[in-house]
């Protein structure tokens, strides 16, 4: 039928531009989005395939939970996107994103229990707040804030001549609450190990970011990368045709009688009676998943 | 043309413009049920009774500049509100609003008063309602400011917790009905008991009822459940930064997710368009009525309830609602295996 | 031409090269668990396929275990990110190569 031979080839074209756009582009926000395109293609061509049901539960679960996960992750990371020079923050114009919450508020991402929020405002010398993490970098407000900042974090404890006393590097976040001044409503970001000397603050940050030994733009490996997918797919593709082949005439032909491939009843049978053990281990393994996700996102246990 | 292409295209028409419309009535009715609450006018200036008062106010938002601050990031900037009012849309696409009707004999044959006739029809909702999740945190991370920020995330944490609770109440209703499709599932409620109390699902479903129409409310971001946009506390959350248009199509998709919710409620727990006195052909009368009740309990719960602190919300989501939803399918599924539907 | 099975089968290896090419080449930790994703959709789709070709819906059950065991693996992997990102401040792989000898 020519609808679906044009839906087909629309959808797959979405699919495969999608996808290359997740891989090739530098943004992580854009990546997520576009796949979440990318996924809303595949729902289509699933109701191709004659699988409605499957078709919406992949909106459901992976366009609209993973994905959320995702996406909060990338923005409470500010996540640096990749440059040819090494890693920069926030969105692709190089101004910092939403620069992440303060340390003022809470933040309760999914799964973090909220608890108490804490005390407000510049008096804060508590715990940064519930388990909901403030992500670092809030980067510093004025002018200070030029594109070589680096990744977040780092973004030297001084967002700016604010306070006459903060001059030099004020140490790696965590160690700065109860700092008087109006900078103390900064995010001061995760605690941790101080990942080696931040090195000068400010706009005199030209070297390389990171931890010593680091060396972004290493490209030695890079258009092997690429060699070795090339060839997975010219193999995948000849070896998926040969088997294929056999099975030419099945896809428009007859089914086996008796199954009616959109029947949800009919999934659910199958679901419950066949695989009835891999169900409930599924089951076991979200629940540990889900528990464990939550421990190693906790700031403290 | 085929003249049923024909009548889906004008019901599409027809279904658009009234969710528009509706939004239009529910600004309306909301100021003056507001004004009733609280024991003042409303709005009476524009036109009579102030019924033009929401035609002045799109007229206002029209006119007004729209604004983009400097660091926003400009693609997501423009199209989160377009997102959060697709999903708005779309979400209606689905929902059957009355039963088989010729349109007074215009038609050869009956057509169902529904733009898509799914059978997966509950679950295409719930999943395009999960889609408007991205307006809304879009719409906060790419307006560059911290109060966006921190009102989507929480907005959309909010969101998707409830969006559990409000999966399990529908499955509740699936286990009962046993079918996916809404269409089904409305002519499984026709008929009375005892020739007096209609078969209704919101009989045999009183607390997967209460616990729909609490996560729809929470859902929907409104009042007691507000709090991510509430002006008091964090500016007004995600669509701070919006004026305008975009800041209308905001507005326009919280009303209409609030009709789908009624509507959906209307058709899984109070018979749809089934009502006495009224032909089969003219159930969408009832079926506005209905809704119209539940959203009268929307405004009323905005106005009379005080709002739900960010960690009060959670925990009320987390800890109480969904362990009521679960326990509440786990009775209903034994119900149903032991007494039969 | 209909789409048959081989086109379903060529377009699910076509993006699960693009999901490694992703997985190789990528130089940030949340990019590589996307491409990640692309591979596991690209063998759904090719499950699916099959399925519809054989007339069972076994494919589409198998396909609900797949979503549900990358949901978890999503979750995991990102709440390692986290964590990781808090040490080190940088989600580049090469930042993490102290276990290097």
């Amino acid at each position: 039928m020519a609808g679906d031979t044009v839906l087909f080839y629309a959808f797959a074209a979405i699919m495969v531009l999608a996808s290359l756009l997740v891989v090739g582009q530098r943004s992580p926000i854009y990546s997520v989005l576009l796949l979440i395109v990318s996924f809303a293609a595949l729902a289509g061509l699933y109701v191709l395939l004659d699988a409605p049901f499957l078709a919406v539960v992949q909106i459901i679960i992976y366009a609209g939970a993973i994905m959320v996960l995702f996406l909060f992750v990338v923005m409470l990371l500010n996540a640096p996107y990749e440059t040819a020079t090494g890693l920069k923050t926030g969105g692709p114009t190089g101004v910092g994103g939403a620069g992440g919450p303060t340390a003022t508020d809470s933040v309760g991402a999914p799964g973090f229990s909220p608890g108490a929020p804490g005390p407000t405002g510049p008096d804060r010398t508590g715990p940064v707040g519930p388990p909901g993490f403030s992500p670092g970098a809030r980067g510093p407000t004025g002018p200070d804030r030029t594109d070589s900042v680096g990744p977040p974090g780092f973004s030297p404890g001084a967002p700016g001549p604010t306070g006459p006393d903060r001059t030099g590097p004020v140490g790696p976040p965590g160690f700065s609450p109860g700092a008087p001044g109006p900078t103390a409503t900064d995010s001061v970001g995760p605690p941790g190990f101080s990942p080696g000397a931040p090195g000068p603050t400010g706009p005199d940050r030209t070297g390389p970011v990171g931890p010593p030994g680091f060396s972004p733009g290493a490209r030695g490996p890079r258009w092997a990368g690429a060699a070795l997918a090339l060839v997975l797919l010219v193999e995948l593709a000849w070896s998926l045709w040969r088997a294929g082949a056999q099975e030419t005439e099945a896809l428009t032909g007859q089914l086996v009688p008796g199954t009616d491939l959109t029947s949800v009843r009919q999934i659910g049978h199958v679901l419950f009676a066949d695989y009835g053990f891999a169900f409930e281990v599924t089951s076991v393994l979200i629940l540990v998943a889900m528990v464990g996700a939550v421990v190693l996102a906790k700031r403290e246990i | 043309m085929n003249p049923v292409v024909l009548v889906q295209l004008v019901l599409i028409l027809v279904v658009f413009t009234a969710l528009l419309m509706s939004a239009a009535v529910m600004v309306y009715a909301e100021r003056k049920l507001a004004a009733a609450f609280q024991q003042r006018y409303g709005p009476y200036l524009v036109g009579p009774k102030g019924l033009m008062q929401p035609f002045a106010d799109v007229l206002k938002l029209l006119f007004k500049e729209e604004l983009r601050p400097k660091g926003a990031d400009a693609l997501l900037f423009a199209i989160a509100p377009m997102i959060a009012a697709t999903a708005a849309f779309a979400a209606f696409a689905v929902v059957p609003f009355g039963g088989d009707t010729t349109l007074f004999g215009l038609l050869p044959e009956p057509i169902k008063l529904q733009v898509a006739d799914v059978n997966v029809a509950i679950l295409v909702v719930f999943a395009i309602a999960s889609m408007s999740v991205y307006g809304i945190v879009l719409a906060g991370w790419s307006s560059n400011s911290k109060y966006s920020l921190l009102g989507a995330l929480r907005s959309a944490s909010q969101m998707i917790s409830y969006e559990l609770s409000y999966g399990l109440a529908l499955a509740s209703v699936l286990v009962v009905a046993g079918d996916l499709s809404i269409t089904r599932i409305v002519d499984g409620q026709a008929g009375t008991w005892l020739g007096v109390l209609p078969r209704w699902f919101i009989f045999v479903q009183p607390v997967g009822f209460l616990v729909y129409m609490i996560a729809g409310i929470a859902e929907t971001n409104r009042a007691p459940f507000d709090f991510p946009e509430a002006e008091q506390e964090l500016v007004a959350g995600y669509h701070t930064e919006y004026s305008s248009m975009s800041f209308a199509m905001f507005f326009l998709a919280e009303y209409i997710n609030m009709v789908t919710v009624s509507a959906v409620a209307t058709d899984l727990f109070l018979g749809g368009w089934q009502g006495p006195w009224l032909p089969v052909s003219l159930g969408w009368i009832w079926f506005l009525a209905k809704m119209s009740a539940l959203l009268f309990f929307y405004i009323w719960a905005r106005w009379t309830l005080p709002r739900y602190r960010y960690d009060q919300l959670m925990q009320f989501g987390w800890k109480i609602l969904l362990p009521i939803a679960v326990l509440n399918l786990i009775a209903t599924a034994a119900g149903v295996i032991y007494l039969g539907r | 031409m209909t789409p048959s099975l081989t086109h379903y089968l060529i377009l699910s290896a076509t993006l699960f090269a693009i999901g490694t090419a992703g997985v190789f080449l990528r130089r940030n930790l949340i990019t590589i668990l996307l491409s990640i994703e692309i591979m596991l959709n690209a063998a759904n789709l090719a499950f699916v396929a099959f399925g519809r070709a054989l007339g069972n819906v076994d494919g589409q059950v198998i396909v609900f275990f797949v979503i549900t065991v990358a949901a978890a693996e999503a979750a995991v992997g990102l709440a390692l990110v986290i964590a990781l990102f808090r040490h080190r401040q940088s989600l580049d792989p090469d930042a993490y190569t102290s276990l290097r000898g």
